[in-house]
């Protein structure tokens, strides 16, 4: 019956293996930045430890205390562990077009740690292991997962640890202040019924969210791009509001223009920004913050 | 390291670690010689 048993997971183990470098391998090809494909991660997540239930079942029906204990405790934590990584995997998921700010805790590594444990009592309690050899089983699969799903991709601007906030929490603070208004931006143009209007913010929201990016990976340059950031994108808020308002109540023409010019200005100064932070050079960022602030003041934005 | 690699072995770890340990469990849990209310089946009067 055991010989069964492990014939049936070997067959299992290198059919995973075969889907799951041919699927790599065509995820590779796609793109650079995509990780492993979803359904490999949420197999080995979610499906791969599922014996361990069913053997709790068992040990649970024929009396077994210390295996039941033991089995239990580790389909729990193997649960855990795979939450914590699918929610880790799913803050840096990259989408199409939409880059998001990382994660604050590291998710991944943490959860992989809960799969090691699960691992290491499960091969314990559950397959009567010497500890030694238990904690060799947990060490072992806490490293699977760390190659296989890697490490976080942590924060500097602003990295919450334990509880504490370190000393660039505000930086953090003003990441995610800056990402909320871009989500509110993005909100707000989905009711403009002007498709090129529409897709100006949307090409705004992306350009600003590349600069988030940019700044999350370059903290140092976060106190001066924060204002041009704050500037512009307060001035992209006000002027979706005032075009959603005053379109409902007249047919617009001159302002339509006015809107128009102000948001393609706000575009090729986004652009302008995300590119000098690629080059690492800020130098005249004061002038033109100067030069924007001066055109929303006479447009009546701020 | 290439990352096709890292990934390579990451998948080849976990498989032998968490499949094995996850299927030998299930199969100690079904091959055990003890019964239900924790008698050892040699020791329940079926054995001579």
């Amino acid at each position: 019956m055991i010989r069964l048993w492990l014939v049936l997971a070997t067959l299992v183990a290198v059919a995973a293996l075969i889907l799951g470098v041919r699927a790599n391998l065509r995820a590779s090809r796609r793109s650079r930045r995509d990780a492993a494909p979803r359904w490999l991660q949420a197999v080995l997540l979610w499906l791969l430890p599922l014996p361990v239930l069913i053997a709790t079942t068992v040990a649970m029906a024929r009396g077994l205390l210390v295996p039941l204990l033991g089995n239990g405790l580790g389909y729990g934590l193997y649960l855990a562990g795979a939450w914590l990584i699918w929610r880790g995997l799913g803050a840096e998921r990259v989408e199409p077009g939409r880059p998001r700010i990382r994660a604050d805790w590291p998710l991944k590594t943490l959860g992989g740690g809960l799969i090691g444990l699960a691992t290491g009592i499960t091969a314990w309690l559950g397959s009567g292991h010497h500890p030694a050899i238990a904690a060799a089983f947990a060490l072992m699969a806490w490293l699977g997962c760390w190659l296989f799903h890697g490490g976080d991709r942590r924060s500097n601007a602003g990295m919450h640890w334990l509880g504490r906030r370190d000393p660039s929490s505000r930086a953090r603070s003003a990441l995610v202040a800056a990402e909320q208004r871009i989500e509110a931006i993005e909100q707000a143009s989905r009711q403009i019924a002007q498709p090129d209007l529409r897709d100006r913010l949307d090409r705004i929201g992306l350009l600003a969210r590349e600069i988030l990016i940019l700044l999350e990976e370059d903290p140092g340059e976060l106190p001066r791009a924060r204002r041009v950031l704050g500037i512009y994108l307060e001035g992209v808020q006000r002027v979706v509001d005032r075009y959603a308002t005053t379109h409902q109540r007249a047919a617009l023409g001159p302002l339509d223009e006015r809107f128009r010019q102000v948001l393609e200005q706000i575009e090729t100064v986004f652009r302008e920004q995300r590119d000098r932070l690629v080059r690492r050079d800020v130098m005249d960022l004061d002038v033109e913050i100067e030069v924007l602030t001066n055109q929303l003041k006479r447009e009546g934005l701020i | 390291m290439p990352s096709f690699a890292r990934r390579l072995i990451g998948l080849l770890l976990i498989l032998t670690t968490v499949g094995v340990t996850a299927w030998q469990t299930l199969a100690v849990s079904c091959s055990s010689p003890v019964a239900a209310g924790g008698i050892p089946a040699s020791a329940s009067g079926s054995a001579p």
